[in-house]
């Protein structure tokens, strides 16, 4: 029993399926992740290039296993991870600036700066609290 | 005796020792290497009538990798 699909990117043989992906596609990262999720299902073992063709074994543990199954949930997975590669990909400059500001908000000598800098916008002492300003006219 | 060969562009050393260290209590675990594959020879301490031993090393090996 051999066959593949209609991309030709899948060949089944009896107890295993061979799949060749293309890293521009889906990077190592995300063949890792996919196959992570898979170990307790199947056997995986990768080989190939990783800058050109990357070829996945995906072979059953068990008789009873479904390896078109098992093959349609790696695929699932492949496409899961990717997405999430790109959407934190596309995030990490927010997630940067956010830790950045957290971490900069009990900073001492940041908390200097921009109280001189508060100090320096309002030579006039506008935005002083009312507070503050009847303790000093008292 | 098990044998199995692991792509060294995406198995790293410290993932097979892991591994290896896991296997030391079901079996002997002899690795060499060449340029492209580590090459694991797996030796049973018990027969157990595990036919998939080789395999379930590499499972563990991608499973460090992460």
């Amino acid at each position: 029993m051999e066959e593949t699909n209609e991309l030709k990117n899948i060949e089944f043989k009896k107890d295993c399926a061979l799949l060749t992906i293309n890293p521009q596609i889906f990077p190592l990262e995300v063949i890792y992740s996919a196959a992570y999720i898979l170990i307790d299902k199947a056997f995986i073992v990768l080989d190939g290039n990783p800058k050109e063709q990357i070829l996945v074994e995906i072979r059953k543990k068990e008789e009873t296993q479904e390896l078109k199954k098992i093959v349609q949930e790696f695929y699932e997975e492949l496409l899961n991870y990717s997405v999430y590669k790109k959407q934190t990909d596309n995030n990490a400059g927010i997630k940067e600036i956010i830790m950045k500001r957290a971490l900069l908000t009990n900073d001492p000598h940041y908390m200097k700066l921009k109280q001189m800098s508060r100090n320096a916008d309002d030579p006039e002492g506008i935005k002083k609290r009312w507070e503050e300003n009847e303790k000093d006219t008292a | 005796m098990k044998k199995i060969q692991l792509n060294k562009h995406f198995y790293s050393k410290e993932a097979i020792e892991m591994a290896k260290r896991e296997f030391l209590e079901l079996c002997y675990v002899n690795v060499t290497e060449n340029e492209k594959f580590y090459r694991i020879t797996l030796i049973p301490k018990e027969d157990d009538g595990t036919n998939d031993l080789a395999r379930l090393f590499a499972n563990f090996c991608l499973g460090n990798m992460k």
